[in-house]
């Protein structure tokens, strides 16, 4: 199995169990999951993302057998593209990640569209998180809309040369976003929030198509069990449908 | 066996469709506690249902108790505004019909005066009563009762076990007001499968008064018993959750002949 969507690191609202890198390999582990794609979870809030992604690939190096980086980068503010050429240069970058709605900003802002047209160049897969969790649990302090479906889906028409993965949507928003899509062969999902309606994997795999479709937790704020099991117990779709959900789609999306 | 408290009928489709959750109730051996507050055949306006509509509503969960009587037992729902008609809808469908609970909804604040006979017949028969309750960050609806009104309600009727549907909605809210409240269950239904749900119920109201529910069809089964499976709780604990506490308050209903598997041991 692999993990497509996971974070290290503390959440300022509540505690969390497997948030350090040995916990969850330990949960890895007993889950059986081979590896996981993995960004800083402080970098939703730090503002100098740079130290958060210089602690993940040092994570990553710890363990480069069983954790993927998605660099996490904040077009929004100043530096970012000399922090990007960083990430690119030193630390090997090859997955980007980003939180439009934590970090303020319109996806097809100009300092976006500069982000993804480098993206372009470069060949970066980039992973769009669209909410961490629900919205009605927020502090109330932090409340943070998802992002717009209709947003992801303009950006996405936009750069149809850019593979896209949208993480943390929920079934309305995945099933929308796909739905507004022109070109679809350059987006896929992942289900650590589709969490219904009933047979939403198998929904999914409708809707979206088997091969877009892949595996992830977003540990440590979800259990890994809901995404595993929302698979594993899936009675309307075949064994070779969970494979690819549960390792290939995840294998040719991160070349590994 | 597993017992889920928190279970629907399709919405604005046919009845028939319930068998998609048998077929889930078959292949994790699960028995549904269901109720209605949409009746298929008016899915819209249903926040401060009419009587007939609530006579649709329990009509439509006494045929899925009767189709399926091996997975499914109803619970009773009410609007307490109608007051006089609620409580004969409630005494007909506990005394005549087997129904084994009342669920509460939205229609009124639960601190509204006139649950209180609803309480009383609820104790009369030894049935639960749960009352949806959510305290969110984003806006409550209409009449939603946060937590506290529920904890209130609660503490006026010691002699009704009453459940506090999503664990309060914000668990961690709800773990907090249900602490000293012995007659409050707590159903975890119908929130994501949060890292750390079921250990928060668990450490402030002990593991005797969490009972598991999903609120599907909206949820998936999975997606809910990944958060009692995921926790880092005792075996046993995961069994009373997953299955003893319901049982027991079942077995304690004066309603119906209980089957062995209500037995609560």
């Amino acid at each position: 199995m692999i993990d497509s969507n996971a974070y290290v690191g503390e959440w300022p609202f509540r505690r969390l169990p497997y948030s350090q890198p040995g916990n969850l390999l330990r949960k890895m582990d007993d889950l059986g999951i081979e590896k996981a794609v993995i960004s800083r979870l402080e970098n939703v809030f730090f503002k100098d993302l740079l130290a958060g992604n210089r602690e993940l690939h040092t994570i990553v190096q710890a363990h480069p057998d069983r954790f993927i980086p998605a660099y996490t980068i904040n077009p929004a503010y100043p530096g970012w593209d000399e922090d990007l050429q960083i990430c690119l240069e030193e630390l090997g970058a090859q997955h980007l990640r980003l939180h439009p709605n934590y970090h303020q900003y319109e996806l097809l802002g100009k300092e976006n569209l500069r982000l993804l047209e480098i993206a372009r160049e470069h060949g970066l897969l980039i992973l769009i998180a669209i909410g961490l969790e629900d919205a009605r649990h927020h502090h109330k302090l932090v409340r943070v809309p998802d992002v717009a479906a209709g947003d992801i889906a303009q950006t996405v028409n936009a750069f149809p040369q850019v593979r896209f993965l949208v993480t943390g949507g929920r079934f309305g928003e995945v099933t929308s976003i796909w739905r507004s899509v022109d070109k679809t062969e350059n987006l896929y999902v992942e289900n650590s929030r589709v969490q219904g309606p009933i047979h939403d994997v198998a929904k999914l795999c409708n809707s979206v198509g088997p091969d877009h479709v892949l595996f992830g937790s977003n540990a440590p704020l979800h259990y890994h069990e809901s995404a595993q099991l929302s698979i594993e117990t899936e009675t309307q779709i075949a064994d070779v449908v969970k494979q690819k959900l549960f390792h290939d789609n995840a294998a040719r999306l991160f070349n590994v | 066996m597993i017992i889920d408290v928190h279970v629907h009928p399709h919405v604005s489709r046919s009845l028939d469709d319930f068998s998609d959750l048998i077929d889930i109730a078959e292949q994790f051996d699960v028995h549904l506690v269901t109720y209605s507050v949409r009746p298929v055949t008016a899915p819209n306006n249903h926040e401060y249902p009419t009587p007939e509509t609530i006579r649709a509503c329990n009509d439509q969960t006494r045929v899925l108790m009767e189709r399926y009587p091996e997975r499914v037992q109803g619970f009773a729902y009410v609007n307490p505004g109608h007051a006089r008609e609620a409580c004969g809808e409630l005494d007909y469908r506990l005394g005549k019909e087997h129904f084994v609970g009342l669920k509460l909804w939205v229609a009124v604040p639960c601190i509204d005066p006139r649950l209180d006979e609803l309480m009383e017949i609820c104790a009369h028969y030894r049935v639960p009563a749960l009352q949806h309750t959510w305290k969110k960050a984003t806006s409550q609806k209409t009449g939603e009762s946060p937590p506290e009104m529920v904890a209130a309600l609660a503490r006026r009727h010691p002699r009704t076990t009453i459940i506090a549907a999503h664990a309060g909605g914000d668990y961690e809210y709800g773990a907090k007001v249900f602490r000293s409240c012995d007659n409050v269950l707590l159903d975890i239904g119908g929130n994501e499968c949060n890292a750390g749900y079921v250990q928060i119920l668990v450490d402030h109201v002990g593991a005797d008064r969490v009972i598991f529910g999903t609120d599907m069809p909206g949820r998936s089964f999975p997606s809910q018993l990944a958060k009692v499976l995921g926790a880092d709780i005792a075996a046993d604990a995961k069994e009373k959750i997953l299955y003893h506490n319901m049982a027991r308050v079942l077995a304690a209903t004066k309603t119906i002949e209980h089957p062995a598997v209500f037995s609560g041991q």
